[in-house]
């Protein structure tokens, strides 16, 4: 018996990684309360979000937004993470760096000067914001990266809207603001951030 | 014994259970680059060559140097009466040195330095006059010179008599 729940347990791990890891719709069998072939989840992402700062003697703030939109029909919504994409949570420009802010999801912080970080408006322990009106994210708090599985910056417990029938998906606001004066070199400061996407059960 | 069992097979339901959660669980992933343009404060450049607004010459080149005002590379566009002649990047100090090809008359020449960030600044309008008609400028090293040469043909005159 042993044997047999091990050996299936090895074949079904088999056959089921190469779906799992693939960003692509998912679907099969009874998961919850989603039916076979309409439990998929799909997620996209700007890509790229873009800032630009040119620093006076005691530091300036960059603030920029990216729209991480998710799909799912699944009866019980679905939670979005965020995460550094690897190890590394400050943005670098080679040997140069600007560390993430210490704030956290909980409990953000302003960010100070050569730190950046992340919000979600009322999300955490992030105010209601807007942060659309926000042109200095050092007004605001702001949580730092941190490294997989990271933080559950949303969580939803129904399918995600249509309009007329068509999926229009979830879309959450990620505000990304860095804050630096001229002590660093000019170049591009960069990090990669990874939105994960989990159907709930 | 059968209690045993059947807590062995409770815990390997608990197992199978997890594991299929955090294997079946639908879960995608998109990645997005964060990336932060640092520039550092750009002044307006200015020409080290140039100690006056106005120059006249009877050359036809003139070469502009100066700096952008940034200790970083940045993209220089160098314009003789607003049509550019020259873009490219500076040296990685903010040095920029090119060669301008005069027009007779009046040349007007700016240079524009571009950063990263997106930061414009124009030098202020450098004129150069030319003037390819106009005599070499009279000094008193090339009257000197014409004065030893007629010294040195009467020395070599009188000799021959």
């Amino acid at each position: 018996m042993k044997k047999f729940i091990i050996g299936s347990l090895a074949l079904f791990f088999f056959l089921i990684q190469p779906t799992v890891f693939a960003n692509s719709t998912y679907g099969s069998g009874n998961y919850g309360d989603c039916q076979y072939s309409s439990c998929s989840i799909t997620i996209t992402s700007s890509a790229a979000v873009g800032l630009n700062l040119t620093p006076s003697g005691s530091g300036s703030c960059a603030i920029g937004s990216d729209s991480v939109v998710v799909t799912t029909h699944n009866t019980n919504g679905y939670f979005l993470q965020l995460s550094a994409t690897t190890s590394q949570t400050s943005l670098n420009n080679g040997s140069s760096s600007i560390p993430s802010t210490t704030g956290t999801f909980v409990a953000p912080t302003a960010l100070t000067t050569n730190t950046w970080g992340f919000r979600v408006d009322a999300q955490g322990g992030f105010g209601a914001g807007p942060t659309t009106n926000l042109t200095n994210p050092s007004l605001s708090t702001f949580s730092g990266l941190s490294i997989a599985p990271g933080y559950t910056i949303k969580t939803t417990t129904t399918p995600t809207p249509k309009n007329y029938g068509v999926d229009i998906g979830d879309t959450t606001v990620v505000w990304y603001g860095v804050c630096a004066d001229s002590s660093n070199k000019n170049g591009s400061y960069s990090d990669s951030i990874t939105y994960t996407a989990t159907a709930n059960p | 014994m059968v209690q045993t069992r059947r807590k062995k097979s409770n815990s390997v339901a608990a197992f199978i259970a997890v594991v299929l959660f955090l294997t079946i669980s639908p879960l995608v992933k998109a990645d997005t680059a964060v990336s932060v343009k640092i520039c550092q404060k750009m002044d307006t450049p200015t020409f080290s060559n140039a100690d006056k607004s106005y120059i006249h010459t009877a050359r036809k080149f003139f070469v502009v140097e100066g700096n952008s005002g940034e200790k970083a590379t940045v993209n220089e566009v160098v314009k003789n009466n607003g049509t550019a002649i020259y873009t490219g990047d500076s040296l990685s100090n903010g040095n920029f040195k090119h060669e301008v090809q005069l027009k007779q008359g009046d040349n007007s020449i700016t240079v524009t330095a571009l950063d990263a960030c997106g930061n414009i600044k124009t030098s202020e309008m450098l004129l150069v006059n030319q003037d390819r008609g106009q005599m070499p400028p009279f000094t008193w090293s090339v009257l000197s010179q014409n004065l030893i040469e007629e010294m040195h043909l009467a020395t070599w005159m009188v000799s021959k008599l």
